[in-house]
C-alpha cells in the first residue's frame, strides 16, 4: 500500500472521519538537465551581492521586501515564523456547492483521501456527495501551509483538490472582448453544423501522450551518435473566406464519420 | 500601435504560438496564462542590504557560466549526457507543435476537474478576428468544450478549449497515465453501506448547502498578514535597508503583469481593432486589475518616498522614472517606441527610457 | 529580434512561479515536486537521488537542509 503523505480528520458539521492524504499526480515527462555547453556539466546556481561582486553564504543571507526601488523592508526568520498558521490537522467543510459550481481554472492539484480507520463513515459521506451531485469547500493546514480545497470524489472514493488563492484566477470579463466586426448568423449557423459533426463522448482514456516516447527515443538515437532531421511546421494565417471552409468542412466532417 | 509589431510582442512573451485549426478553418493564437502569483515577492539580500542576483556556475569547475553557453541534456549514464535542442524537440511533432487541431467537442462538465492542469487564454494572434470571434460566439453559444492534444514547452498536452465573455480559453489536462488510481494506492474496498449512514450524511450535506461558489473567500492569509507586517514595520521605519541597488529582475512578479497588458492588447487591437476597443481596454484596466489581484504596492511606495534622500546617487530625472510602476515604465517605453520593450526588465526600461530622452 | 534584446528561453528565464526555497523565478513547466510531500521545486533547488531517479525537496531529501 502507497505511502500516505500527510493524516486529518475531516470535520464537517458534527461528524469526525480521519482520512489519510495521498498524491493523486504522478509526473512523466521526460526532464532534462542544465549543462555547461563544453564541460557537460551541470548548472548550479548561486547567490552574489552584484556591488560587492561577491558570493553570499546561505547563513549570511537576510530577506526583504522592496517597497520603492532600493528600499528593502528586512523580515527576520523569527518574525517569518509568526505569520505561520497554528498547525492543525483539521480539514473543515464550509458548504457544499453545487458540482459545477467552480469553475476550472480554479482547480489546483489533487489528492486522494482514504480512510483511516472509520471506514463507514468515509464511504457513507462519498456515497452521499456523489449522489447529491456536489463538492464540498474545505480548508485546512499542512506543513505550515494553508490551503483551500474542493472535496469531491471519485468512483467510491473521496478526492481533494486544491483551489488557488482569491486573485490568481484572471477572469475573462476582466479582458476586454476581441475586437472587430460581430460574426454573421449564416456563419454561426454553419459553424455549429460542423461543432455538431465533431460531437463526441469525452473519453479521456482515448488519448496517449505519444511525443514523451519520441523524446526517450530521440535521446537513444544521440546517444548512439546518430542524428535526426530538422523539421518544422508553417502555421497557415488567419482564414478569410470562412462561408466557404466552413461548408467544406462540415461536408468533410460528416463523410469522416460515416466511413 | 502598429499590428506587426503587436504580432511580435504576443509570440515573444506567449508560453506557445501557432494555430488553432477548426475543420479547414485556421486561427492564429497565442497561450498566455489566466492564472497569476498574488504572492509578495521577498528578496534575498546581503548583510548590507544589497539585492542578491542568481549566477550560474560550473558543478565540476566551479567557474560562473553565461547564459548563452547553457544547454540542455538527458543523462543517460552516470555523469553522461545527451544534449538536446529545442529545435531538434520541435522537429520529432513539428505539426502538433504549432497546430492544435480541434477534432472533438465535448460537453464542458463531463471532464472530471482532476485532469485540470493549468489555465490559459488564447489570445488572437493574427491579421483578422473573424475566425476567431467566430469560434468563440459558436462554443459559448453550444456549451461546447474543444479537445485536442498538442506540444507545448516538451511535453504532450490534452488541452480543452473553452469560450467565455467571447474569450477563448484553454485548460491543460494531465493525461490518464498521469494519475494515480485508488488501485495503485491500495485503497481499501468500499463495504456495504447501511442506509442509515447514507440518509445521516445526505442531511449533514443538504444542511451546509449553497447554491453558488464565491472566490471570494479563497483568501491566502498568511500573504494577507505578511503585507499587514510589512506595512506595519515601514510606518515605524523599522528594519529598513536602503542601498539604492533595486532588486535586478527577469524575475516573475513584474512579467506578470506585463502578460496581462499584451494579452488586453492584443484583444483590443487585433484585426485593426476600432479605436473603441482600445478605449475599452484602457478604461477598464483599473477594475480588472482589481478583479485580477494584482498586489498592490503603490500604497507602502508613496507612504516611504519621505526616506527616499538616502539615493543620493541618482539624478532627479533618474528617480522620478524609479517612482514608476513597471507597467507605467512599460507604457512610456511604448509611446516612445523603444524596441524590444517587451523582454526587458523594469531596470532594463529605466535605462532605455534614459537613453531615448 | 528587434533591438538585438536577448532571445527568452523558458527553460532558463524566470516565470510566473517563485520557489521557497531559493526565492528565485521559474517557469510552471520546469517544476518539479517533491516524492515524499509533493511540495513545487524549482530545478535548482530540487534534490535528485541518482540511484532510484527520485527528487525531493530540501526538506525531505536525503542530507536535508533546514529551509531558509
Amino acid at each position: 500500500m502507497a505511502r500516505a503523505m500527510w493524516k486529518g480528520v475531516l470535520q464537517l458539521g458534527e461528524e469526525a472521519i480521519p482520512v489519510k492524504l495521498y498524491a493523486a499526480v504522478q509526473e512523466r515527462a521526460v526532464r532534462f538537465r542544465m549543462l555547461q555547453q563544453r564541460s557537460r556539466a551541470p548548472i548550479r546556481q548561486r547567490m552574489v551581492d552584484p556591488e560587492a561582486e561577491r558570493e553570499v553564504e546561505t547563513a549570511e543571507i537576510i530577506k526583504g521586501y522592496e517597497t520603492e526601488p532600493g528600499v528593502f523592508v528586512v523580515l527576520d526568520e523569527q518574525e517569518l515564523e509568526s505569520l505561520e498558521p497554528k498547525p492543525s490537522r483539521d480539514v473543515t467543510v464550509a458548504r457544499f456547492v453545487p458540482r459545477t459550481a467552480v469553475p476550472h481554472a480554479w482547480f489546483d492539484r489533487p489528492y486522494y483521501l482514504g480512510p483511516d480507520g472509520e471506514e463507514e463513515a468515509y464511504f457513507a459521506l462519498a456515497r452521499a456527495l456523489a449522489k447529491q451531485d456536489r463538492i464540498g469547500i474545505v480548508s485546512w493546514v499542512m506543513r505550515k501551509k494553508e490551503y483551500a480545497g474542493a472535496l469531491l470524489t471519485h468512483g467510491a472514493y473521496l478526492l481533494l483538490i486544491t483551489l488557488r488563492h482569491a486573485g490568481e484566477v484572471v477572469p475573462a470579463s476582466a479582458l476586454p472582448r476581441p475586437a472587430g466586426r460581430k460574426p454573421d448568423e449564416r456563419e454561426i449557423a454553419m459553424a455549429r453544423q460542423l461543432v455538431a459533426a465533431l460531437e463526441a463522448e469525452f473519453d479521456l482514456a482515448a488519448f496517449h501522450d505519444e511525443y514523451r516516447e519520441r523524446v526517450e527515443e530521440l535521446v537513444r538515437t544521440k546517444a548512439k551518435g546518430g542524428r535526426i532531421e530538422l523539421k518544422k511546421f508553417e502555421p497557415k494565417a488567419a482564414t478569410d473566406s470562412l462561408g466557404e471552409l466552413l461548408k467544406a468542412s462540415v461536408k468533410h466532417a460528416r463523410e469522416r464519420r460515416v466511413a | 500601435m502598429p499590428d506587426d509589431e503587436l504580432q511580435e510582442e504576443l509570440r515573444a512573451r506567449s508560453f506557445w504560438s501557432g494555430t488553432l485549426t477548426f475543420g479547414l478553418v485556421s486561427v492564429p493564437v497565442a497561450l498566455l496564462p489566466a492564472t497569476r502569483s498574488v504572492r509578495l515577492p521577498l528578496r534575498m539580500l546581503s548583510p548590507e542590504g544589497v539585492p542578491l542576483r542568481r549566477e550560474f556556475y560550473d558543478a565540476k569547475s566551479e567557474r560562473r557560466v553565461d547564459r548563452d553557453d547553457i544547454v540542455r541534456g538527458y543523462e543517460v549514464a552516470d555523469d553522461e549526457y545527451v544534449v538536446v535542442t529545442d529545435e531538434e524537440l520541435e522537429s520529432l511533432e513539428p505539426k502538433k507543435s504549432r497546430d492544435i487541431d480541434l477534432r472533438q467537442f465535448v460537453d464542458r462538465d463531463a471532464i472530471d476537474p482532476m485532469y485540470f492542469d493549468r489555465a490559459y487564454f488564447l489570445a488572437p494572434a493574427g491579421d483578422s478576428t473573424k475566425a476567431y470571434r467566430l469560434l468563440a460566439e459558436t462554443m459559448e453559444r453550444t456549451n461546447r468544450a474543444g479537445i485536442a492534444t498538442f506540444i507545448m514547452r516538451d511535453k504532450e498536452y490534452l488541452i480543452a478549449i473553452l469560450a467565455e465573455d467571447g474569450i477563448l480559453r484553454a485548460e491543460t489536462l494531465r493525461f490518464a497515465d498521469e494519475v494515480r488510481s485508488p488501485e495503485d494506492l491500495g485503497l481499501p474496498e468500499p463495504p456495504k453501506l447501511k442506509a442509515a449512514a447514507l440518509r445521516r450524511f445526505e442531511q449533514l450535506i443538504a444542511k451546509l448547502k449553497q447554491p453558488q461558489f464565491d472566490p471570494d473567500e479563497l483568501h491566502d492569509h498568511p500573504a494577507e498578514r505578511l503585507r499587514a507586517l510589512i506595512e506595519r514595520k515601514q510606518r515605524a521605519g523599522e528594519d529598513i535597508v536602503a542601498s539604492g541597488v533595486t532588486a535586478e529582475d527577469e524575475d516573475a512578479g513584474d512579467d506578470v503583469i506585463d502578460l496581462m497588458e499584451i494579452l488586453k492588447r492584443s484583444m483590443a487591437g487585433a484585426g485593426g481593432g476600432g479605436r473603441k476597443a482600445a478605449q475599452r481596454a484602457g478604461g477598464s484596466r483599473r477594475g480588472a486589475k482589481q478583479a485580477a489581484g494584482t498586489p498592490e504596492r503603490s500604497s507602502p511606495r508613496t507612504s516611504a518616498r519621505s526616506r527616499s534622500g538616502s539615493r543620493s546617487h541618482t539624478s532627479p530625472a533618474a528617480a522620478d522614472l524609479e517612482e514608476l510602476t513597471k507597467e507605467e515604465l512599460y507604457e512610456r517605453a511604448r509611446q516612445h517606441d523603444i524596441p524590444g520593450r517587451s523582454s526587458m526588465s523594469k531596470k532594463q526600461l529605466i535605462s532605455a527610457l534614459r537613453r531615448s530622452a | 529580434m528587434a533591438g538585438g534584446a536577448v532571445r527568452r528561453i523558458w527553460w532558463l528565464d524566470g516565470g510566473t512561479e517563485q520557489c521557497h526555497v531559493c526565492l528565485q523565478s521559474y517557469a510552471y513547466e520546469a517544476e518539479y515536486r517533491c516524492v515524499d510531500c509533493d511540495a513545487p521545486i524549482c530545478p535548482y533547488c530540487v534534490v535528485r537521488v541518482k540511484r532510484t531517479g527520485r527528487v525531493y525537496c530540501p526538506g525531505c531529501g536525503p542530507g536535508r537542509k533546514r529551509r531558509r
